[in-house]
């Protein structure tokens, strides 16, 4: 094999693993317990935000975790699997909300989400509509979103959201600004 | 919302909400597989996506699909209408010329895009062009200019903080129409720096927490206009001083832009109704007229706007229906756009001007031995001037080997001289070593890489030469090089011209026969196909069909020749294909759907027809075991040779799908895997004649650089100390090691993995 070919191999990360022959009974590895153990839940909520559904969410965490796993070898501390797997996750869940968000998308892949009629929801602050908070912040791009979420809900700066996300800096600050700006008039705080 | 004693929230009380609120969103999840469920879904390869639909109800979905139905039919008249209408009303859009959005150029009639515009650049912000498209400014890591006719990047200096900074926050640069200054913004104020001189001036001096956004310099350099954040309107400064004045007093103004002419500036304004607005101000009457708006909603950036050369349309990038963030050129006269392109990066798009500037031509490399003081009559390769701009630097190294008969040639990349260097080593003996190099201009970066060797000792290599001009354009050739008595021989086997690049070639064991996909870019659009070149010389290259794996979306994996060299076996992502080298007939072999296989090779079993032996991880997903089978070609019947997941007992927490490799005698596999941690990785040697697996290398002995150089022999490359490199051989039996040579690095940067 030529050493180009040996490359390639080395790079290409296709999906599939399955025997030639024989099928065995999976055993979850104790690796990959551990993985979803210390980073489901955090990567379920920032897919959550991004994807506003469920289904969709756990579908980008999966794909995020099993590249994360397929790729282990990459993976030198805790702190760069963390955000190697956010920034896995973010983009995965992007790219599902995008795929979900025109009319007819939404016709063929109905969200259990988009139910507005709910009872006061306590974790809400005091005096929020959070029907129309939640109706503003969908009305955010998935991009946006995932901005918002990585900077806002799981604390990273913004340097290291650009980072996570691949845009410039810039950009995530912009994002930011007109996120808030979207969100500010939902957000009023009154004289009391 | 906004009731009339609520005051508005600072960002601080704002950001808090927003955790609250996102904190509450993140919580409610909905019904999520559990941590378990996830690891097993993973485990056993369940399907993301179509686990959601499969939940639906067969009510809802009928239901839907009427509606669906109904809605497609409906879609389709009204389709039919407005297509009808648009053939009448489509837009007349001058200028022509590539519009560069951050790193990406895009070609402003296609919209066919390309990448690494200036690969040595780093990452370009807000790019911008010169009037003659010879000087492209950005900022970087701080503002630099870089001449496009000699390549070469000037660091201003200035504006190191800028791409970090709030005060940067979306401050768009600007460079005069001669290229001789450029305005920015630091510091939340206007400045110009000269070029030449790389003086600096300081237009404005706005109080705190004003900041100056968006400068644009008028074409004759003697005006900024820019607009300041919180504060309404357009603001013009003239660049020898002097108050800013305003321009107009409309509040939710952004960016603007001047015209090539300098009659007009364009600006956003934030619409009413949640778009964004492309506005046009005359600078001669003083009016503004609004000409677009972005056709999406709701959706909150923009990037631009960006004049075309000639002043006829604008780029912009703003949202579209479907919300994603396209690339619009809008027409100044008529205000109808059009999109170019779905998805891009939100910046000013810069508008690059049609320059013709002489292509240059890798003709000018030479063959030759290194140790000579000069080379060997040029030969030429790839000697067509219709270069093709659409190419990308080949990487070559760490480092690449050849057998040969009686020794190994190494291929390093010598970046130093902007070359690569061939060593022969003869024999095994560090002293046997052979200079042989290709040699490079000044507008040439040439490359080479050893494939294989042919019967008779002589090398075939892949010598790719890349054009450092602008725009960078890249070719490739396969070259047979004879070293015989010291003296290197070069001949080109294939006669390939600018934009045609090779992306996977396999030689047969003999070397007599070469396989390679062909990009060929010199007509419209890419077009791959397989070709099979006679390394003899007699019967050239033959294009014979589809490249292998084309509708792969991984590509092909790992490629094995048949014995009779009449046939390829190729794995792709999860198939097995063999084609016929003479007809380019593609076979499917049957595998397990999912398999992945990572090493393939032929050999004959028992004297009996030719088996294709494969390793292939795993079975159930990420922690099986690693598995060597034999598929017979004809039949498609696979008998199991093995399965590893232990070495002495001691599982190991992975095995295989990285590196693996037939050693050439086929007795045994060189594979990866991962005991006790997972930085803890090893190289392991199974032996397929008793199935004994074995630990062979630790971490720190690079077995990620080695691979079989010999019939029964492993090659590999570890640091000696600083400055030097040794090149190993290593017995998989015993793991005895012997030096095969010490090799300088401090001249190879490439060899640093």
């Amino acid at each position: 094999m030529a050493m180009t070919d040996r490359r390639r191999s080395r790079r290409d990360d296709g999906p599939g693993a399955a025997p030639p022959v024989e099928i065995h009974v999976a055993v979850p590895d104790a690796l990959l317990e551990q993985l979803v153990t210390e980073h489901y839940d955090r990567l379920l909520r920032l897919a959550r935000l991004i994807c506003r559904d469920a289904s969709d969410a756990a579908d980008a965490v999966q794909t995020g975790l099993e590249q994360g796993w397929r790729r282990r070898s990459a993976l030198r501390s805790d702190a760069s699997a963390r955000a190697w797997l956010d920034r896995i996750v973010v983009r995965e869940a992007v790219r599902i909300a995008r795929s979900r968000r025109s009319w007819l998308a939404r016709l063929l892949h109905p969200s259990e989400q988009l139910t507005w009629i709910e009872p006061p929801d306590e974790r809400a602050s005091n005096g929020l509509d959070r029907a129309a908070l939640r109706t503003a912040f969908a009305a955010l791009s998935p991009e946006q979103r995932a901005v918002v979420a990585l900077h806002l809900h799981l604390g990273y700066s913004v340097a290291e959201t650009a980072a996570i996300v691949g845009a410039p800096e810039e950009t995530v600050r912009s994002r930011l600004r007109l996120a808030r700006q979207r969100m500010r008039p939902q957000l009023v705080e009154v004289d009391r | 919302m906004n009731e009339p004693w609520s005051t508005p929230l600072s960002d601080e009380a704002l950001d808090r909400e927003l955790q609250t609120f996102l904190a509450s969103e993140a919580a409610d999840v909905g019904a999520a597989p559990t941590a378990a469920e996830m690891t097993l879904r993973i485990t056993h390869r369940v399907s993301p996506g179509p686990r959601a639909a499969s939940r639906r109800t067969g009510a809802t979905s009928s239901l839907r699909m009427v509606v669906l139905l109904g809605l497609l039919a409906l879609l389709l008249v009204v389709l039919a209408v407005i297509a009808g209408q648009h053939r009448n009303e489509a837009p007349r859009l001058l200028g022509a010329g590539e519009i560069l959005v951050e790193q990406r150029a895009y070609d402003s009639t296609t919209g066919d895009s390309k990448d690494a515009v200036c690969p040595d650049c780093g990452y370009m912000h807000y790019p911008a062009w010169s009037a003659d498209g010879t000087r492209l400014a950005y900022l970087g890591d701080e503002l630099s200019i870089v001449d496009t006719r000699t390549q070469t990047i000037d660091k201003l200096g200035v504006c190191r903080s800028c791409a970090s900074s709030d005060a940067g926050l979306r401050s768009y640069i600007s460079l005069a129409a001669n290229g001789s200054m450029i305005a920015y913004v630091e510091d939340g104020q206007v400045q110009i720096i000269d070029v030449a001189t790389r003086a600096v001036r300081r237009l404005t001096r706005l109080p705190a927490g004003q900041s100056a956004n968006g400068p644009t310099l008028s074409p004759d350099g003697r005006q900024v206009a820019f607009v300041i954040s919180g504060q309404p309107g357009l603001w013009v400064v003239a660049t020898d001083g002097g108050l800013p004045r305003q321009l107009v007093p409309d509040d939710s103004t952004f960016d603007p832009a001047w015209s090539p002419d300098g009659s007009t500036i364009a600006y956003v304004r934030d619409g009413d109704d949640l778009t964004y607005q492309l506005w046009l101000y005359d600078v001669v009457t003083g009016t503004s007229r609004k000409i677009w708006q972005d056709p999406g909603c709701c959706i909150s950036d923009w990037g631009g706007p960006g004049w075309s050369p000639d002043g006829t349309s604008i780029a912009i990038i703003a949202t579209d229906p479907s919300h994603s963030f396209g690339l619009f050129v809008v027409d100044v006269a008529s205000g109808q756009s059009r999109q170019l392109v779905d998805t891009v990066a939100v910046s000013r798009p810069a508008w690059r001007p049609v320059v013709v500037e002489p292509r240059t031509s890798p003709s000018d490399m030479a063959v030759g031995d290194a140790t000579s003081a000069s080379p060997t009559a040029p030969v030429s390769a790839c000697g067509s001037v219709n270069m093709h701009p659409e190419s990308a630097l080949v990487p070559a190294g760490p480092w690449d080997v050849a057998r040969l008969s009686g020794g190994i040639a190494v291929g390093v990349p010598d970046q130093m001289d902007n070359a690569t260097k061939v060593l022969y080593i003869a024999g095994g003996q560090p002293a046997a070593l052979t200079g042989l190099a290709l040699g490079a201009s000044d507008d040439v970066v040439v490359s080479i890489q050893p494939l294989a060797a042919t019967p008779s000792g002589s090398v075939i290599v892949q010598v790719t030469a890349t054009s450092q001009r602008w725009p960078l354009s890249t070719c490739s050739d396969l070259w047979r090089i004879t070293a015989t008595d010291g003296v290197p021989v070069a001949t080109r086997l294939t006669t390939h011209v600018g934009g045609q690049t090779m992306t996977w070639e396999s030689v047969s064991p003999s070397g007599r026969r070469v396989a390679y996909v062909l990009d060929d870019t010199t007509g419209d659009g890419v077009v791959k196909h397989l070709s099979v070149l006679d390394t003899s010389g007699a019967g050239g290259s033959v294009a014979i069909g589809d490249p292998p794996c084309a509708s792969d979306r991984y590509g092909l994996k790992v490629a094995a020749w048949s014995p009779a060299e009449d046939t390829i076996a190729v794995a792709c992502t999860d198939r097995l294909e063999l084609i016929d080298v003479v007809t380019g007939l593609h076979r499917e072999l049957p595998i397990p759907a999912s398999t992945t296989i990572s090493a393939l090779t032929w050999r004959a079993a028992d004297g009996s027809a030719p088996a294709v032996l494969l390793a292939a991880t795993s079975p159930e997903g990420v922690n099986g075991p690693l598995t060597v089978a034999a598929i017979d070609p004809d039949s498609g019947i696979t008998s199991t040779i093995g399965t590893w997941k232990a070495v002495d007992g001691q599982p190991l927490e992975w095995l295989g799908g990285m590196d693996d490799s037939f050693s050439p005698d086929q007795r045994r596999l060189w594979t990866l895997g991962q005991q006790g941690g997972m930085t803890e990785q090893g190289g392991y040697v199974i032996d397929l004649a008793d199935g004994a697996i074995k630990r062979l290398m630790t971490p720190e002995e690079r077995p990620d650089l080695t691979e079989w150089i010999g019939a029964d022999t492993l090659g590999s490359g570890i640091y000696d100390d600083e400055t030097r490199t040794r090149l190993q051989a290593r017995d998989p039996a015993s793991g005895v090691v012997t030096d095969l040579a010490s090799v300088p690095i401090g001249t190879w940067k490439s060899w640093v993995p």
